[in-house]
């Protein structure tokens, strides 16, 4: 028997309505993999099938990357203005295709709809950022460094790139790539990931629609060895990658720059929230709330150590009281029903790991104040892939669950006595995504960001996303590389810098 | 029902928009009501101008930072409008029951406009706007039932 307040609404209607089997867009085609390796698309809210995904092979990549490979001379030569009027036909096929994309992910991912359209409205962004690449990839030049001799900086493109994107963000994390790279005269494989390919077919079909020449993007699904090919491949130059550390700096950075790779490789991440004492706890609880608990925790940019700072009791058991309630308080269920506030993790394995990491947390004597292992499900669905919003207090930094990321919805309360020790404890942590302070000290706030070792600093605001003007930053075990994603950083990963001197006689 | 996320608010607030739209255009082709058809033609066309401003700033703004799952706390019970007449209902009573029905949809937009404010500042304006504008409405459908009464 539900309960008033547990009453499902009415589910949004679903775009997905048939179960068919992907193929790879290859040099403006739609062709079938030579693989006879499927995989299942599964939707984690109801556990049904929704699409067949190939296991794409060797050969497969070496006709997506020979078709880039082909497309690259015209393209580069196609002026930066009508490259960008490309994307402008792109955006506009985003903006009628918005809410069946978000859908999409919905389904794939597990994700809310809030969320899945925040997701489509920061892809969007990206887009209109590039479309400014005639004056963004301008160089620069100065007269007379010597008698009548001027020097000049270009920006040229490279070739083919390619992104090899992660689960959680099926259809935004491509976006903070590709559109650069094809703007600034390079040409592109997209590999999506293979639990959530759907966004990305669904990208690759307004592509099309766009009218972008053949070969300038590509669209290959696969798992592994599709990745170790294209990395290896040597008309690839070079590889933005988002997923976990061990496999960004051990694979991707190991073997992309053992084969000469230019790489931008985004990885794990373990945040702080920091609260302190004269934080406004009103706003402060809904922003901590979004930043544990949104995306069902999965993000590289979710609050996870949550450090309460002081020696008052009464202002910590306030404070922790507070988040046990409004956590308690989430509407877990399918992301299509509009009252859902937090999702499935995306597949069974995933949610595995995560109760693994429960009872590591148990066992090293943390204390679990809210148990997410007991599950409260709005609708009728299987409990395959939930898991409610779990809290931990009693955390130290040196805990299992207090240094891994869990990547799930596991808040970890930990304690500090000074600001001093806040830090402290962030910077013991070999990951460095992000880190936030609450309070309504700008005193505080600013030595907060001038020290912490963390390339996205919130202050007051729990998820640090940054906008597609500025670069998704990340420092330490969170990053390898040296230019990142989005806003400048990523026109400068995607052109190469030429110096001209030029004195005429 | 709860309207604890921002596509719960604006599912409900369209749906609203669009139930005063038809509640007026329905109005609009009864003949005993055509003092007022004009007036009535023209709400129902700002009920769906309102709804396309609402859902355009929620679309454009949006994105995965906000607490868009997390800060309302707001419950359709208190908004919900009831836009049944009566046959043969006096022309007075109907504009009785049209201003009841701004009066409920301004509070909703008040609302709407308190939670969304902090973080969706465009969503929170059309609101407010639009909250202004239901304002104005009640005073039109006022003074339209005081030049009826007066003659």
């Amino acid at each position: 028997m539900c309960r008033e307040e547990d009453v499902q609404l009415a589910i949004l209607e679903e775009p997905i309505k048939e179960i068919r089997t992907l193929k790879n867009y290859v040099n403006g085609e739609w062709v079938e993999s030579n693989s006879s390796k499927i995989l299942d698309v599964t939707n984690p809210a109801t556990c049904k099938v929704l699409a067949k995904v190939p296991v794409s092979t060797g050969q497969d990549v070496d006709a997506a990357v020979e078709a880039a490979q082909e497309a690259f001379p015209e393209w580069r030569r196609t002026t930066p203005l009508a490259r960008a009027r490309y994307l402008l036909r792109l955006r506009q096929l985003l903006e009628e295709n918005f809410e069946r994309l978000a859908r999409i992910g919905v389904m794939e991912n597990g994700k809310t709809i809030d969320e899945s359209r925040g997701e489509i409205r920061r892809g969007i962004e990206n887009v209109e950022m590039a479309a400014g690449i005639p004056t963004l990839m301008m160089g620069y030049n100065a007269e007379d460094v010597s008698s009548g001799i001027d020097e000049q900086v270009i920006r040229q493109p490279y070739g083919v790139f390619t992104c090899i994107s992660p689960f959680n963000f099926p259809f935004m994390i491509p976006f903070w790539f590709f559109p650069y790279a094809v703007a600034t005269g390079n040409t592109y494989v997209v590999k999506p990931s293979s639990e959530v390919p759907l966004s990305q077919n669904g990208v690759a079909e307004l592509i099309e629609e766009a009218g972008f020449p053949e070969g300038v993007i590509n669209f290959i699904h696969g798992g592994r060895e599709v990745v170790d090919k294209l990395l290896k491949h040597p008309s690839i130059k070079g590889v933005s990658f988002v997923g976990s550390t061990p496999v960004g700096r051990d694979v991707i950075y190991a073997i992309g720059a053992k084969h000469g790779k230019k790489l931008q490789v985004q990885c794990g991440a373990k945040n702080y929230l920091v609260i302190m004492e004269d934080a406004v706890l009103d706003a402060t609880i809904p922003s901590v709330m979004t930043s544990v608990y949104g995306n069902a925790g999965q993000r590289c940019l979710a609050g996870s150590n949550v450090c309460i700072v002081g020696k008052d009791d009464t202002f910590y058991k306030r404070f922790r009281d507070h988040v046990v309630q409004a956590a308690s308080n989430i509407r877990v269920g399918y992301g299509l029903d509009e009252s859902v506030q937090m999702g499935p993790v995306k597949s069974q394995d995933k949610k595995e790991r995560i109760l693994g990491y429960i009872e590591k947390g148990i066992q090293e004597g943390a204390k679990l104040v809210l148990d997410g292992r007991r599950l409260r499900i709005i609708g009728d669905y299987p409990d395959t892939c939930f898991l409610n919003p779990a809290i931990f207090e009693d955390v130290t930094p040196d805990m299992i669950i207090g240094k891994e990321e869990i990547f799930g919805p596991v808040m970890t309360l930990m304690r500090a006595n000074n600001l001093d020790e806040a830090i402290e404890m962030i910077h013991s942590n070999p990951y460095g995504n992000s880190a936030s302070i609450y309070t309504a000290s700008g005193k505080e706030a600013r030595r907060f960001q001038y020290e912490v070792q963390c390339g996205n600093i919130g202050i007051n605001v729990g998820l640090v996303a940054p906008i597609a003007f500025f670069p998704f930053s990340g420092m330490k075990d969170s990053f390898f590389g040296d230019r990142h994603g989005q806003g400048m950083d990523a026109v400068e990963f995607f052109t190469e810098r030429k110096v001209v001197i030029t004195r005429w006689f | 029902m709860p309207l604890n996320t921002a596509s719960a608010i604006i599912s409900f607030y369209a749906k609203l928009e669009d139930q005063v739209a038809n509640f007026y255009e329905q109005l609009a082709t009864v003949e005993s009501y055509s003092a007022g058809k004009e007036t009535l033609q023209d709400l129902a066309k700002e009920n769906r101008r309102h709804r396309e401003l609402v859902e355009r700033a929620y679309r454009e703004v949006i994105t995965d930072a906000l607490e868009a799952c997390f800060a309302f706390s707001m419950n359709e019970s208190h908004y919900i409008i009831d836009t049944d007449i009566a046959k043969k209902t006096s022309y007075p009573d109907v504009i009785k029951k049209a201003i009841e029905i701004e009066e409920k949809h301004h509070r909703f937009c008040l609302d709407a406009y308190e939670k969304s404010k902090s973080l969706m500042s465009d969503v929170a304006q059309a609101f407010g706007r639009i909250a202004k504008k239901k304002l104005s409405r009640v005073a039109r459908l006022r003074s339209l039932l005081e030049s009826y009464t007066s003659t």
